[in-house]
């Protein structure tokens, strides 16, 4: 026989049970939804070393003056999920850096907000701006190389190409722009009349080093390849190639030559969870001590006309878009041409990265 | 006579039915207490596989477009066939290697089987992340195999970023699936016929070939398949050491979704994907007899007896056994110390990569060479800062909860299979709790992914716990139900004659007594959460980021020696719990002669 005790207790119990699992459900969700909320921004940049001096230069002490946390995703490259995200509604993303052929191709598809851009000025290149983007450094990619494995380095993008004069590895980021470009330059074709981009030319020339090089998902993976010896030569972000060289962990050099000139803007997605805290991020962005900030951790030049007026010959010459840098195969991206033919040129793209 | 039902989990199964004179009807509601793990398991696993599989012809629009441009471009279709190579070539690599393991881990001395044993496990326990940070020291450029070849003044070899370092990396992954089989079919087996084989003359090493190795077969081909069907699915290995030229579908799956958005494809390279491994696994089924959940449960023993193994074999093992014979006649296989001393070998040569990230972590720069340039305990205090510590709380919460979930839906389910009535459901129900465990998790983790995106629950902690529940549930359901079909029903119906309702039979009776299976189950649901990479790194980003993503991001986008450090301090933990459980064993021993 059970008495009325027994059944108070049992039910004492099923309510405690019941309790502990409402508020383990409960913590569950709450630890779930955390990064919605006012004050909170995430911003899609591009990881690794990259992440780790936009954060020192930019976020940290943007997020101390006003409270703003910044979450981190690394995700700034994938312009095609990006877009897919948009369209399904499913934006996460406040705040993304995005380089002229990305930004192309986000207008194109009609996911950015426009940009009150009033009174941001003082830009070194006023045209940069957009409605919907505002320019916060120029960047290059470089043709680069291992001293130990090519002791004789590269001079063009015709030697990026010439696997039987310099055999080697080659790593590049499985991102076409400025790879197209330079396969074209490479088989002969003259700066001035890449665009329109022959594709057919380009992939075929392409083909003739597929199988000396690898091509990775992201500008860490490739970072993370060379640091550890496995590159010999190839294409890359001039930042990620400073990082490693001053880490000392191969001998790297890079040249000039064949460069590839790139404006970066910071953008805000249609549907971004808390746009008018990216658009303080990126007015921020653009203060003098931020601007000295980037340029002396990724080695990028400020898009602000006071700070790079500032700069002496000296620092200069080692930057992306100023005179003392420029050479014969330097060039920009198209960006109209990219913002007309990108989602084609990106679907061949990805087609022949598997083939 | 007044029961109530009292217990906790009250409102789970039906109170059972009372009848005036203490009589009671059979129970019949253990058939029902499956619909909990069943109903999981179909909306969170099965419906997102099935939608993936739809997305396939419908997205961007409706048609086959997907599959033409998968099959039609010869890229694609080489992905196909380098998956199906790679995942071939390790299979056959692990069969070689595990082989003369598992044959010493059943005929051999108790050192050695210890030996062997913990020289298999150790690494199955190991995160395949960490087991593919080692590979990426020991292959590469700066690593040791490459500095051996060069001090005999060859040009060092590229195997990163080539199929060369998938092969290497997934087949030693591989290798406890392929042994686990291979020693029950052996065990199985024994040696009695081998001795009866010498007694009429024939050599040691014809006896191994005409008697043994047929006989073994059903252990050898379970354990091809469940190698094939696992090495079909990896993605994590290729992703990391395969570069472009050792990618297989799983990365392109990834790829697909992650950084180009384009779901059409990956959904069509998914299904191609789970139908590889489903006409494996029933054209296997097929031949042998076995069943999916002997498969998944590995257990070889029960196909020796299967009609096939009966089956000697054909020209080319009577071949072998000639020229077994031959051997045996040069006297060559007489020495018995030769196979244990190449099973010696091979032990350490499974083992050797777990001890190779202890010098790593105290290397003093990123650089991954090896032996490692300058001393600093750096990366051990990197690991302890929020960068790292904060993964590895989100782990342990989220494997917590899958822990008791899973453990609770799981034993539900064992009990609804083992002392349920309906047999066709029973069946039923052992399919799907054990189908997670077949079917590829990366096909799985791109459903989750996408169905999840719809719903809000990628990149939340919640999304995790549910999907890493359907991966936990077959490990519980398992083993659970292992426990109780050794336990005899009798005492339950002892009780229940006695008046005890199905959940006091369950809490009183049940439970107490396959509690040791509860511990392992539950063990094995919680290292099945906390180790878990695929689904993490499909589902987490910015909100929520586990452990073992926290290592993928490490791994692919820097360089970074704390891995090292998490491959020490899982080892230590291991080292400690197995010297534990030792002493608590030899513990018992000693109390119970007293």
């Amino acid at each position: 026989m059970r008495t009325t005790l027994d059944v108070t207790r049992g039910r004492r119990r099923a309510g405690a049970v019941l309790a502990a699992v409402v508020v383990a459900l409960g913590s569950l969700t709450a630890c779930s939804g955390g990064g919605d909320e006012k004050g909170s921004i995430t911003y899609a940049g591009f990881g690794g070393t990259y992440e780790e001096a936009v954060k020192a230069a930019l976020f940290d002490p943007y997020s101390k003056e006003t409270d703003v946390k910044v979450l981190y995703d690394s995700s700034g490259s994938d312009v095609a999920k990006l877009v897919q995200m948009s369209k399904s509604g499913s934006m996460t993303l406040d705040l993304i850096d995005a380089e002229d052929s990305s930004l192309a191709q986000f207008m194109a598809a009609g996911i950015l907000q426009p940009i009150d851009t009033k009174g941001l000025d003082g830009f070194a290149d006023p045209s940069a701006v957009t409605e919907y983007s505002v320019p916060w450094y120029t960047f290059s990619r470089n043709l680069f190389w291992n001293k130990d494995e090519v002791a004789g380095g590269l001079d063009s993008w015709a030697d990026l190409f010439d696997t039987k004069g310099i055999p080697g590895k080659r790593g590049m980021v499985a991102l076409p722009w400025g790879i197209l470009e330079g396969a074209l330059i490479a088989d002969g074709v003259p700066v001035d009349q890449l665009y329109p981009l022959d594709l057919d030319r380009a992939f075929a020339k392409l083909d003739t080093i597929r199988n000396d090089t690898v091509f990775f998902p992201s500008n860490g993976d490739l970072q993370n390849a060379i640091s550890q010896g496995e590159i010999a030569m190839g294409y890359g972000n001039l930042a990620r190639i400073k990082s490693i060289a001053k880490s000392g962990a191969v001998p790297l050099d890079y040249t000039w030559e064949g460069a590839v000139l790139s404006v970066q803007q910071l953008v805000i997605p249609k549907g971004a969870p808390d746009g008018p805290d990216a658009l303080n991020a990126i007015k921020y962005s653009l203060k003098p001590e931020v601007q000295k900030a980037i340029m002396d951790k990724l080695g990028y030049t400020p898009s602000q006309k006071s700070v790079l007026d500032g700069l002496d010959a000296k620092t200069r010459a080692d930057l992306p878009g100023t005179e003392e840098t420029a050479s014969d195969e330097t060039f920009r991206i198209d960006v109209d041409w990219w913002a007309k033919n990108g989602a084609d040129a990106l679907k061949r793209w990805q087609d022949w990265q598997h083939a | 006579m007044t029961t109530t039902p009292t217990a906790p989990d009250a409102g789970l199964s039906r109170p059972a039915p009372r009848t005036p004179g203490g009589r009671r009807r059979r129970p019949r509601g253990w058939d029902l207490s499956g619909i909990p793990a069943v109903l999981v398991v179909t909306l969170v696993f099965v419906l997102p596989v099935a939608i993936l599989c739809l997305r396939s012809v419908t997205e961007p629009t409706f048609g086959l477009e997907n599959f033409t441009r998968l099959l039609g471009h010869s890229g694609y279709v080489d992905s196909i066939v380098r998956t199906i190579l790679i995942s071939a070539a390790s299979t056959l690599v692990a069969l070689v290697l595990g082989y003369p393991i598992a044959y010493q881990m059943v005929h051999g001395g108790t050192w050695l089987r210890t030996f062997l044993t913990v020289a298999i496990m150790a690494p199955y326990l190991t995160s395949i992340l960490l087991r593919s940070f080692s590979w990426l020291v020991i292959l590469g450029r700066q690593g040791p195999v490459n500095k051996l070849i060069e001090q005999f003044g060859l040009e060092p070899i590229a195997m990163v970023f080539t199929p060369i370092a998938v092969v290497v990396s997934l087949s030693h992954y591989l290798l406890p699936l392929m042994i686990l089989p291979l020693a029950a079919t052996m065990r199985a087996v024994g040696d009695s016929r081998v001795r009866a084989a010498t007694s009429l003359g024939a050599g040691p090493a014809q006896a191994f070939v005409r008697i043994y190795l047929p006989l073994t077969k059903p252990g050898i081909q379970a354990g091809s398949v469940l190698c094939f069907v696992y090495g079909i699915g990896a993605f994590v290995i290729p992703a990391l050491l395969g570069g472009s030229k050792g990618s297989m579908l799983g990365s392109l799956i990834h790829s697909a979704i992650k950084q180009s958005g384009d779901y059409g494809l990956a959904s069509a390279a998914a299904l191609v994907l789970g139908a590889l491994v489903l006409v494996i696994v029933l054209a296997f089924q097929r031949l042998t007899g076995m069943s999916t959940t002997e498969l998944a449960g590995r257990s070889g023993a029960a196909a020796t007896r299967s009609r096939y193994s009966r089956r000697g074999g054909g020209r080319v093992l009577r071949l072998a056994g000639r020229a077994a014979g031959g051997l045996d006649r040069l006297g060559v296989t007489r020495s018995r110390g030769l196979p244990k001393a190449l099973a010696v070998a091979l032990g350490v040569l499974v083992l050797a990569p777990q001890f190779i990230v202890i010098p790593i972590s105290f290397a003093a720069t990123k650089a991954l060479v090896f032996p490692p340039v300058g001393y600093s305990t750096q990366w051990y205090s990197e690991f302890f800062t929020a960068s790292w510590l904060d993964p590895l709380t989100v782990s342990v919460r989220i494997a917590l909860f899958v822990t008791v979930i899973a453990g609770v839906l799981g034993t539900l389910a064992a009990m609804a299979v083992v002392r349920g009535t309906v047999h066709g459901w029973g069946a039923l129900t052992s399919t799907l709790m054990m189908l997670p465990l077949l079917f590829p998790t990366v096909v799985a983790a791109a459903g989750f992914y996408v169905e999840f995106e719809r719903i809000g629950l990628v990149d939340t902690e919640l999304g995790i716990v549910l999907a890493h529940v359907t991966l936990a549930l077959p490990f519980v359901f398992s083993v659970v139900a292992a426990g109780l079909r050794s336990l005899n029903p009798v005492y339950e119906r002892a009780a229940s004659s006695l008046g005890a309702s199905r959940t006091v039979q369950l809490r009183r009776i049940v439970l107490p007594l396959i509690a040791p299976s509860i511990v392992t189950a539950s063990l094995f649901a919680f290292l099945t959460s906390f180790d878990e990479s695929t689904v993490a790194i499909f589902l987490s980003g910015v909100h929520v980021k586990t452990l073992p993503k926290r290592i993928f991001e490490a791994l692919s986008l820097e360089t970074n020696p704390t891995v090292a450090v998490i491959s020490v301090f899982v080892m230590a933990c291991a080292a400690v719990i197995w010297l534990g459980f030792a002493l608590f064993r030899r513990l018992i021993k000693i109390s119970r002669s007293n």
